[in-house]
């Protein structure tokens, strides 16, 4: 969710809207999924406090990697549509934010073998790298547009 | 090795605007405007259609540095 968020509001997603308007139904179905992929990923960390709606954190856990695939799938969909700026744009900051992602979590992962930092969230990954890549996102904007 | 491109002066002696020409090739004018201004390589697909769309080599649109 805050991925897809960073990458609308956070930088120059939309610099066409002409562009953006193709496949709209997509990108609003990607956001929806990808809201209701948090609200069970909430359900999936929260061990406090009793589920919400009923559910299980085996079943939040579930329902946040099906609408995260789901959210994947049909933005990939609503890329699709897009041109090849565009693809060059998500290709560079996708490429860029996994790799510096991975390069944190392994030097947060050792940084802790050490005790020199706390346990890593099982969530921590997603925020990191969606921050990341909305970084390398707005970079690609002002380089080629 | 940077790719020149005469799509501006192509485009100036159809008297298209980069919105029309970007409309035609089914891109952004932000693409057409980076491509004119050398910050963007087109893909070959994309360099075949502009050259269709002008009914020229697209040689003459891009080329190597001298």
């Amino acid at each position: 969710m805050s991925s897809v968020l960073s990458s609308i509001f956070g930088s120059r997603i939309f610099y066409n809207w002409r562009m953006a308007r193709r496949g709209w139904p997509y990108l609003v179905g990607c956001l929806l999924a990808a809201g209701a992929a948090g609200a069970f990923a909430a359900i999936a960390r929260n061990s406090a406090h009793p589920a919400p709606f009923g559910l299980s954190r085996p079943e939040g856990l579930a329902g946040f990697v099906l609408l995260a695939l789901v959210s994947g799938f049909l933005w990939w969909r609503f890329s699709s549509l897009q041109d090849e700026m565009f693809h060059r744009i998500q290709n560079y900051s996708y490429g860029w934010g996994a790799a510096v992602t991975v390069a944190v979590l392994i030097v947060w992962g050792i940084a802790n073998g050490a005790t020199l930092a706390p346990s890593i969230d099982p969530f921590a990954p997603l925020i990191v790298f969606a921050v990341i890549k909305g970084f390398f996102w707005t970079r690609a904007t002002r380089k080629w547009l | 090795m940077a790719v020149t491109s005469h799509l501006r002066e192509l485009r100036g002696e159809r008297g298209l605007t980069q919105e029309g020409l970007a409309e035609l090739a089914g891109v952004s004018r932000q693409t057409i405007n980076s491509i004119e201004t050398g910050r963007f390589e087109p893909s070959l697909s994309l360099a075949l259609v502009l050259a269709h769309l002008f009914g020229t080599p697209v040689e003459r649109i891009f080329a190597l540095p001298e």
